[in-house]
């Protein structure tokens, strides 16, 4: 059995032990080996509108440059000059044809060559003049960037396995495609990064942690409709991706209501998709989605605001978390405007549901530190019985575990058997391309 | 004790360009320069400033090239005419080896507008037009800004006094709106709190103090982040090694 997972079948019960939360070594070797190996989110090709645009960010804590050339084509960089290490760019974002290390003065352009060396004369005529470095693999999937560190990493399709399905129900929903709305939410969380990968998954919270969230909606006159909510199956995606995915038309059952005009607009929207695609994948498309791609990048799709979550693992006790909005630029002024406030009342920093979560997770690690005495966290709910699983119970923390456990120590674990989901929640996509970003 | 740059006085070429003889101050630079920048006055402005602006580009390795193209005619100048002229300029620089990518435009008040309506029609390395003249208003053979520009092919900066009355804020506003998203290049609009039109020279009240000094940097960090390079003997040789597969 592995020292992290109690994965006991006949009980049933799953249970992780605290010391993966604090362990400075546990840490160590998820770089190695995991963030080393596998595909890793970057940002989104429509966070970059025009040629020689760029952003700047970590990934497994490295710096890195995500930008486009003055072609208009996507480059990713290492955050550091090849001469003697500075970073070639200290802006979180602007725009450059070409960027000078500010060191000793080299200059690159922004699709990675060296172009300018002051008194180049002193290293000769054949010195070879290196461009800037990048990471071993980039790829991308409906305009989601991803790179890996790993030269040998599986394709990236191939890795997102069944989370392709829940990409593509969000891309489907812009015939112009989604697109990042200018702006970030950056915070901090003194806790692991685990917690906030289980936390986004986590259906069993809501009602205790979020209450306050809850009143206020109630008290905007919306009477939340408890079928529907209970209305969730959690799905094992494959690689350790998992999703809650809510039933038809529970996308927007927790934010404020809608206006009549937004309503309207709403459902003239949705009807085109059902003309477009179909019944089956449009009412899997206007369910709501909680979705960790292992191991690191969340994508929801709730309370109408699309957020796309990048957890950074800084310590064992401390993470920093980037998040963006997903939005079709197509809508009207009015659905954009409520998506907007449903957006930032929820998911925000300074939301009415994303600071209770950074409490729930800040006391979980502070309590961690009587790890030795009280040892194990338990993850068993949803576990005993055929039926499957619905969002409010566990599998979706317990597939991530079980994948976080075999990087982590060789040891596979079974998937867990239950009956299939109602194929509502599986419905494929008809045969149609997949949307692409238009930016 | 510091140390003081001995200025360079320009250089004046008499230039024949499409309606007449144009008057071009210049300053080249030996060993290999890093760019070159043609310099459009203010209507009927100071040679001494621009002589100011050509060192202060020396200093950052560019050669510059400066003209106030309203001096070919008595009359005022109409934009295709001003146009046809910086054509001949801007051809003028490349005859000293710069290609337009290699080439930076930086215009104040009708040299503004001149750099903008050039970055709306031909590819260059960078624009910056400070003060442009005629946002809103139209004067004959001189269009609004704002009809006459639907989007830039170079990367343009514009920087605006925000209680310049020549250039109403709403005006400015719908300049940036018109350019800022829909260009196929990036571009920036500044606009300066407190300060007129005249923002970028020289003055002891620290509003407009701190625009001339801010514009300044700006003009300088645009050109940087965008001109291309010229390459140095050896860069040559690397690039050459490269496409040879070498």
């Amino acid at each position: 059995m592995s020292q992290f997972i109690d994965d006991d079948r006949e009980m049933p019960r799953f249970r992780v032990n605290r010391k993966a939360m604090v362990d400075p070594d546990v840490f160590a070797k998820e770089r190695d080996e995991i963030f080393d190996q596998v595909w890793l989110y970057l940002g989104h090709e429509t966070e970059l509108k025009k040629p020689n645009d760029f952003k700047t960010r970590n990934v497994a804590g490295r710096p890195m440059i995500f930008g486009r050339d003055a072609k208009g084509a996507i480059q990713v960089w290492l955050n550091s000059c090849p001469h003697r290490g500075a970073m070639i760019c200290r802006e979180p974002a602007g725009n450059a044809r070409f960027m000078t290390c500010f060191y000793h003065g080299w200059s690159f352009s922004s699709s990675g060559q060296l172009v300018a060396v002051p008194g180049d004369t002193s290293y000769g005529p054949e010195f070879e003049r290196p461009g800037l470095a990048t990471p071993a693999r980039v790829d991308s999937y409906a305009g989601f960037v991803f790179i890996s560190f790993n030269p040998d990493v599986e394709p990236l399709v191939d890795y997102l396995a069944g989370a392709t399905d829940f990409i593509d129900l969000i891309a489907d929903q812009s015939e112009q495609g989604m697109q990042i709305v200018d702006g970030t939410h950056e915070y901090s969380v003194k806790a692991n990064w685990k917690l906030l990968v289980e936390n986004s998954v986590d259906g069993y919270h809501a009602v205790s942690t979020h209450q306050r969230y809850f009143e206020m909606v109630m008290a905007s006159g919306v009477e939340l409709d408890g079928a529907k909510m209970g209305q969730s199956v959690a799905l094992d995606l494959g690689n350790g991706h998992t999703v809650i995915a809510g039933g038809p038309d529970t996308g927007g059952i927790f934010g404020r209501p809608l206006s009549e005009a937004g309503t309207a607009e709403k459902k003239a929207r949705f009807d085109a998709f059902r003309d477009k695609y179909g019944d089956a994948w449009v009412d899997r498309m206007s369910g709501s989605r909680n979705m960790v791609i292992f191991p690191n990048l969340v994508i929801i799709d709730l309370v109408m605001g699309v957020v796309v979550r990048k957890i950074d693992p800084v310590s064992p006790d401390y993470m920093e978390v980037t998040a963006w909005e997903l939005v079709p630029p197509e809508e009207g002024a009015e659905l954009k405007r409520q998506r907007l406030d449903n957006f930032l009342t929820f998911w925000g920093p300074g939301g009415l549901a994303s600071p209770d979560d950074v409490e729930a997770l800040e006391t979980c690690q502070r309590s961690f530190a009587s790890h030795r005495e009280l040892p194990w966290s338990d993850v068993s709910r949803g576990m005993a019985g055929e039926q499957h699983p619905s969002g409010s119970e566990e599998l979706q923390m317990r597939t991530w575990w079980r994948r976080w456990n075999e990087f982590m120590t060789g040891e596979v674990l079974p998937p867990e058997e239950h009956l299939a989901p109602a194929a509502m929640y599986t419905a494929p996509r008809p045969s149609l391309p997949a949307q692409q970003p238009t930016a | 004790m510091s140390t003081v740059i001995p200025s360079i006085a320009p250089a004046s070429v008499d230039l024949p360009v499409a309606g007449g003889t144009l008057t071009v101050a210049q300053i080249l630079l030996p060993g290999v320069p890093r760019g070159a920048v043609v310099l459009l006055r203010e209507e009927h402005g100071t040679d001494g400033r621009m002589a100011v602006l050509m060192n202060a580009l020396a200093e950052h390795g560019y050669e510059s090239f400066a003209a106030d193209l309203a001096t070919l005619s008595s009359e005022p100048l109409s934009d295709e005419a001003a146009l046809a002229a910086l054509g001949d300029l801007v051809a003028h620089v490349g005859s000293h080896g710069w290609t337009r990518e290699q080439t930076g435009v930086v215009g104040y008040g009708f040299g503004g507008r001149l750099a903008l309506l050039a970055a709306s029609r031909t590819q260059l390395g960078a624009a910056v037009s400070v003060s442009p003249e005629g946002v809103g208003r139209s004067t004959p053979g001189r269009p609004a800004l704002v009809d006459a520009v639907p989007a830039v092919v170079t990367p343009w900066l514009g920087m605006f006094g925000a209680v310049d009355d020549l250039a109403p804020a709403d005006d400015v506003r719908t300049l940036a709106k018109r350019l800022v998203g829909p260009s196929p290049q990036y571009s920036e609009v500044v606009t300066y709190p407190g300060v007129g039109g005249l923002f970028f020279h020289e003055s002891a009240e620290a509003l407009a103090h701190a625009a001339m000094f801010d514009s300044w940097q700006r003009v300088v960090e645009w050109l940087n982040l965008r001109v291309v390079p010229r390459p140095t003997p050896y860069a040559e040789i690397w690039s050459l090694k490269q496409a040879l597969g070498e």
